[in-house]
């Protein structure tokens, strides 16, 4: 690991300790925004770290940001610094000076979906036609409800109009849906690793018939499963992560390929290796005494988050029916697809 | 609350600059043999055996890539011959007669035998001009390899084998078996006194090979018997009770390989053919499925490959990337099946190939380490065991 990277997941696991607790979660619950520990993310430079070091940020690359995101799951932070620092970064690169604070982000994937609408300034918005923009909060009509973890979200009809002079392009590798999805599947894979160290912990700890769980046969396998879909969307992630990186230094391709897969296996693994960590924790797992439903419960909301499987898989189908059976394998090791077009 | 311990380890990989100009070879010399009616793509892949596409694949330098020069290698990295190998498998080219050779047993030759064995058998292996079948199992052991009876005991100038070996694949047409034997009774350790031994079934006495017909109807299998069979002193392959710990210091490569999720590439490559633009909705996410699963399984094999050529021993790792990769496997045909019915699939390469790998499915999660031992080296990896 870098020395540079080293040091950020240093700052953010003290900062994502600190909001971790259990008074934060119970706020979140009641609708309220973890003001303090947003504002002590955005003190200590995280929204901004991956705009260039001229534009205020810390110039970091892809990976970095991203094993902050989820390092981030891995504490199920209940903010929105995934779209904030995302958001933020696409803004500045097509040009557009971002408004302050905590921002949502649609884009041409995900639903019209956000958290926190009371509290997030503006929200970034990108469509089917490549390029993003940006509408005050204040302007839009939210829906409000919860998603699955228990945060506000605000729901919009329809796609936001942005104001003039409030968008720019892009270039193509900036693709905001993928970005997103990658940086979702990231998430993901942080919140399904903190789910199988809590459950490999339950199963080591907890007797039964003289016994800790962990010497069952039965206990044994369901840990296996689960560890190995772990370990697949993690590698899926990582390896889109790359992809971005590679990509945005060579100026030129895109992730597209591998994001639709990261993101479509990513989010499939949810029901199984949620289904097996409660499985394996019993009643306690299907309480809110436990800490595992913070995890499963944001595993259930960011599944559908920035494209659920379904809508990923059927862009890869698409992408791996137009490059014809001879063109598969391919696509497989060199992840261009046919034609780029959406 | 703490960072979460992170448990298992696959750093995302790439694969060496080399890789486009490999794939390009093998793509180019299967175009060729192909088109000179060496080889057709019979759905069988690795478990297929061509000896002229394995000769031909030998003089392109393409078999025991990673050995010395002197023994007949290319000196090539461990990463580059996994980029041929999934190039053949992605072909579907049937490459079993040199495969474990290539795989398994030419790297043990060349890391336990003796000077004389590396000159022996390596150069003609790399040449594809001689195969190996592989003797592990009996009948009474499966997936408890080390409760094996075949015994090898003492004779003027080397060993008498009795005993039995199954599932051995293409014994009834290979040149050579490599086999784990007992040397020394059964004791308290159970992983003792156990060796391996190279037998040429050309030219003993004493051996009968029985065939065994699969459940897809071919014969691939035999059952292999040991009477008084000689085994001379040169053929005893690394120190006599070492057996145990030379066949299990090869199974992270025999594990994680490509083979363990692209057997039945070509049933997904002819459905997509017979796919088009106007397909389903479903039909298109369950393409998607397969493909993004496929790509996520690839990633984490290609990790546990370049663990592997940094000299490390992931074991875990690779149990895990088999058990996903074989379950994945056993998928194929089902989901194929679904999309066929809905979408009213008549192409007849497809039908076909359904047929062929349903029969073929069940094999996928026993053979090279079952899925419940797999599960239990993963856990044992965990710390729960």
């Amino acid at each position: 690991m870098s020395e540079v990277r080293q040091l950020l997941l240093d700052t953010a696991v003290r900062l994502f300790e600190a909001a971790s607790e259990d008074g934060v979660f119970e706020a979140v619950e009641e609708g309220r925004f973890p003001e303090s520990h947003w504002r002590a993310i955005e003190e200590n430079g995280l929204v901004d770290m991956l705009l260039p070091e001229e534009a205020g940020g810390a110039g970091v690359d892809f990976g970095d940001a991203m094993a902050v995101a989820r390092t981030a799951a891995g504490f199920a932070l209940p903010l929105p610094l995934v779209e904030t620092m995302i958001g933020r970064w696409l803004l500045s690169g097509a040009g557009l000076e971002a408004p302050a604070g905590p921002l949502g982000m649609v884009t041409a994937a995900g639903r019209l979906e956000v958290p926190w609408p009371d509290n997030i300034s503006a929200l970034v918005v990108s469509g089917a036609t490549g390029g993003v923009g940006w509408v005050a909060a204040g302007e839009l009509e939210f829906e409000r409800d919860a998603n699955s973890a228990g945060e506000p979200v605000g729901r919009l009809r329809e796609p936001p109009s942005i104001p003039p002079g409030q968008s720019g392009g892009l270039r193509s590798e900036r693709s905001p849906s993928d970005l997103v999805a990658v940086a979702r599947s990231a998430m993901i894979a942080g919140a399904m690793e903190r789910i199988l160290d809590l459950t490999i912990e339950h199963v080591q700890g907890r007797v039964q018939f003289g016994r800790p769980l962990a010497r069952f046969q039965a206990v044994q396998q369901l840990v296996a499963v689960m560890a190995s879909h772990t370990a697949a969307v993690g590698v899926a992630a990582d390896t889109a992560i790359a992809a971005v990186d590679a990509a945005l230094s060579e100026d030129g391709g895109g992730a597209t390929f591998m994001a639709a897969c990261a993101k479509a296996r990513a989010s499939e693994a949810c029901y199984e290796v949620t289904r097996i960590a409660h499985q394996l924790h019993g009643a306690i797992g299907y309480t809110r005494e436990h800490d595992l439903h913070r995890f499963t419960r944001r595993l259930w909301a960011w599944r559908d988050a920035d494209g659920d499987e379904g809508y990923w898989q059927q862009r890869v189908g698409e992408m791996a029916i137009r490059s014809g059976g001879a063109g598969l394998w391919p696509l497989l090791v060199e992840a261009r697809p046919a034609a780029l077009e959406r | 609350m703490k960072a979460p311990a992170i448990h298992l380890r696959f750093a995302p990989a790439v694969l060496p600059e080399t890789a486009g100009d490999l794939r390009a070879g093998v793509r180019d010399l299967l175009e060729r043999t192909r088109a000179a009616g060496v080889w057709s793509a019979d759905g069988l892949s690795w478990w297929g055996r061509n000896p002229a596409l394995s000769r031909a694949l030998g003089e392109a330098g393409f078999i025991g890539m990673t050995w010395p020069r002197q023994y007949g290698g290319a000196e090539r990295s461990y990463l580059e011959r996994y980029v041929v190998t999934e190039e053949l498998l992605a072909a579907c080219a049937p490459t079993a007669f040199h495969w474990f050779a290539d795989r398994q047993i030419g790297p043990s030759i060349l890391r336990y035998g003796t000077e004389e064995q590396k000159r022996r058998f390596l150069p003609p292996i790399t040449r594809g001009e001689i195969s190996f079948a592989v003797g592990m199992s009996e009948p009474d052991s499966g997936s408890d390899l080390a409760s094996i009876r075949t015994r090898a005991e003492r004779a003027d100038g080397g060993w008498r084998l009795n005993g039995s070996k199954i599932w051995t694949s293409y014994a009834h047409e290979a040149e050579y078996c490599v086999a784990l034997v007992r040397t020394e009774p059964k004791s308290d350790k159970r992983h003792a006194g156990m060796s391996q031994v190279i037998i040429d079934l050309k030219n003993a006495d004493g051996i009968t090979v029985r065939p065994i017909i699969d459940l897809p109807g071919r014969h691939d299998f035999n059952e292999v018997f040991f009477e008084d069979a000689f085994v001379p002193d040169d053929c005893l392959l690394g120190n006599p009770g070492d057996g145990w710990a030379q066949v299990t210091s090869e199974l992270a490569y025999e594990r994680s390989g490509p083979e363990r999720f692209l057997t039945n590439f070509h049933l997904l490559r002819a459905l997509v053919d017979a796919l088009n633009a106007d397909s389903s909705p479903a039909a298109r996410r369950e393409v998607g499925l397969l493909v993004s699963r496929l790509w996520a399984l690839r990633a984490a094999s290609v990790s546990v490959a370049a663990a592997l050529e940094a000299g490390e021993t992931p074991n875990v790792e690779s149990a895990l990337v088999k058990d996903l990769g074989t379950n994945f496997q056993q998928e194929v045909p089902e989901i194929v099946r679904r999309v066929v019915a809905d979408e009213g699939v008549s192409d007849r390469a497809v039908l076909d190939i359904l047929h062929q790998v349903t029969l073929a499915a069940p094999s996928y999660t026993i053979q090279g380490g079952a899925t419940e031992i797999l599960r239990g080296i993963v856990a044992r990896g965990l710390r729960l065991r």
